[in-house]
C-alpha cells in the first residue's frame, strides 16, 4: 500500500514537470506568432511612412494606401516671414550630437551675394538669439562662426577691403566650470538647475545668447550683409537641441530665410503605428568643410 | 483515490498537449518562415533605395538571396513600377517596388508582401 503511494506521487510528479514543459512550448510557439506578426505590421508601417515622405518629396502629400496608409504633413519652407508686427517662429534644429554642425543661412541662398536682390529675405538686424541645451549635467558650450561681406576694422593686415570675412564666438554655460577654456560667458543666459526655462515650440533649452548684444564686447553689433552661421555644439556627451531665432517685427528685414523643410509621415498597417520624420536643410556645406580649409592667404587653383 | 482523480486529470492534460504538439510545432515553423521572409523582403527593398532612381527600371526580377533556399518551396519577386496615376496625380516621379516572399507552410501557400515608393532625389538618392 505505501509503495503504490510513492508511485503515484512520482507519477504526479513527472506528469507536472511534462505538463509545464508542454504549455512553455505552447506560450513560446504563441509568442513568438505574436511577435513575427507584429514585426511584420511595424516593416509595413515603416515603409508606408517612408513612402509618404517619398511622395511628400516629389509634392504629393495625399495618403498613400498599400496593405497599410500613411499620412504625411508638410511644413513647407521654414521659417515662414511673419507679417510686420510679429516676430518670426525660432528655427529649432533636430538634436546635434557633440561637434555635429549646423548651418544657418542669414541670406538667401538663392540671391546674388553679397547683394541681397530685392524680394530677396535677408536677415538685417544687428542682434540675433540662439538658444542651445537641455541638460544640467551634460553641459554643452557652443561654437559659432558668422560669415559675412565687409570690413573688418580689427583685422590686422587688411581692415578696409570688403570681402567674405569670418567672426566668432566660444560660448559655454557659466555654470559648467570650464573657465579654463577662456569662453565666453558674459551674455550667456543658462538655468543652474532643471532642463531648461527657454520653452520653444519642439523644446525646452537651457541657454540663450543674444548674439550681438551689448555683453558682446570683443565682437560688437553684428555686421552688416550677413551670409550664413554655422553652430557646433562641444563639450556634450548626449545629443542636444539648438535653435535660432530672428530679433525685431519689422517682417522681411527682421526675419532669417527659409532654412529647412520638415515632414511628418506617420504609417499604419494594424495595430502598429510607424512615424519618419525628415528635416531637410537647404544648401549645407558638409560638416568637413570646417576642418578642409585651412589657408593663411588666398587658395589658388 | 484523490491520486487516481489527479492521475487522470495530469494524464488527459499531457494527451491534449501531445495531440497539440503538432499544431504548436507548425505554428513555430509559421512564425520562423515569416519572420525570415520579412528579413529577405527588407533587405531587397533596402537594396533598391540605396541604387539611384535612374537604375530603377520597370519590370520583375527574381530575388537572389540565399536565404529564400531556407524556405519551404520559396520564392520571391521584386516589382518595379511607375506609380500609379490615382496616387501621383501629377506625374510625380515615383516608382513603386514592390518586395514579394512566398513559400509553403503545411502544403498551404504563404505570402510576404511589402510595397513603397522610392523617388527620384528622395531619401538614400
Amino acid at each position: 500500500m505505501k509503495e503504490k503511494g510513492q508511485i503515484i506521487l512520482i507519477l504526479i510528479l513527472v506528469m507536472t514537470v511534462a505538463l509545464g514543459i508542454g504549455l512553455s512550448v505552447i506560450q513560446k510557439s504563441l509568442v513568438d506568432i505574436s511577435t513575427a506578426s507584429k514585426t511584420e505590421q511595424s516593416s509595413r508601417a515603416f515603409s508606408a511612412a517612408e513612402a509618404g515622405v517619398e511622395s511628400s518629396l516629389q509634392g504629393n502629400t495625399c495618403g498613400q494606401n498599400f496593405q497599410g496608409c500613411s499620412s504625411v504633413s508638410d511644413s513647407g519652407q521654414i521659417p515662414r516671414i511673419p507679417a510686420q508686427g510679429s516676430r518670426q517662429d525660432s528655427v529649432e534644429y533636430p538634436p546635434l550630437a557633440k561637434e555635429d554642425v549646423v548651418q544657418i543661412w542669414l541670406a538667401d541662398p538663392n540671391t546674388t551675394l553679397p547683394t541681397c536682390a530685392s524680394g530677396a529675405t535677408c536677415y538685417k538686424q544687428s542682434t540675433l538669439d540662439v538658444y542651445w541645451g537641455n541638460s544640467p549635467s551634460d553641459k554643452a558650450a557652443l561654437e559659432l562662426t558668422l560669415v559675412y561681406y565687409g570690413t573688418d576694422s580689427s583685422d590686422p593686415v587688411d581692415p578696409s577691403t570688403s570681402k567674405y570675412r569670418s567672426r566668432k564666438w566660444y560660448l559655454d554655460n557659466p555654470f559648467s566650470s570650464r573657465s579654463a577654456n577662456g569662453f565666453d560667458t558674459a551674455g550667456v543666459l543658462c538655468s543652474g538647475t532643471g532642463n531648461g526655462t527657454y520653452v520653444l515650440p519642439k523644446a525646452t533649452y537651457l541657454c540663450r545668447k543674444t548674439l550681438g548684444d551689448s555683453n558682446n564686447a570683443n565682437n560688437g553689433p553684428l555686421p552688416s550683409n550677413l551670409m550664413l552661421m554655422r553652430a557646433r555644439l562641444l563639450y556634450n556627451t548626449n545629443s542636444q537641441p539648438l535653435a535660432v531665432q530672428a530679433v525685431g517685427i519689422c517682417g522681411a528685414d527682421c526675419s532669417l530665410p527659409s532654412q529647412a523643410r520638415q515632414i511628418t509621415s506617420t504609417g499604419v498597417s494594424g495595430q502598429t503605428q510607424r512615424t519618419v520624420r525628415l528635416f531637410q536643410m537647404n544648401k549645407v556645406v558638409p560638416p568637413f568643410f570646417d576642418y578642409a580649409l585651412f589657408s593663411a592667404g588666398e587658395i589658388n587653383k | 483515490m484523490v491520486e487516481s482523480l489527479l492521475v487522470i486529470v495530469a494524464v488527459s492534460a499531457i494527451v491534449l498537449l501531445m495531440v497539440n504538439l503538432p499544431n504548436v510545432i507548425n505554428l513555430m515553423n509559421k512564425s520562423n518562415h515569416l519572420s525570415l521572409a520579412r528579413e529577405i523582403g527588407l533587405k531587397q527593398l533596402e537594396d533598391k533605395r540605396t541604387t539611384s532612381y535612374i537604375n530603377l527600371v520597370n519590370g520583375t526580377t527574381t530575388i537572389s538571396d540565399t536565404r529564400v533556399g531556407m524556405l519551404p518551396q520559396g520564392a520571391g519577386t521584386v516589382i518595379v513600377a511607375d506609380c500609379d496615376p490615382s496616387i501621383c496625380t501629377n506625374s510625380e516621379h515615383l516608382k513603386k517596388i514592390t518586395v514579394s516572399v512566398s513559400w509553403k507552410d503545411n502544403n498551404k501557400q504563404q505570402n510576404f508582401k511589402i510595397d513603397t515608393f522610392i523617388g527620384e532625389g528622395g531619401l538614400n538618392q
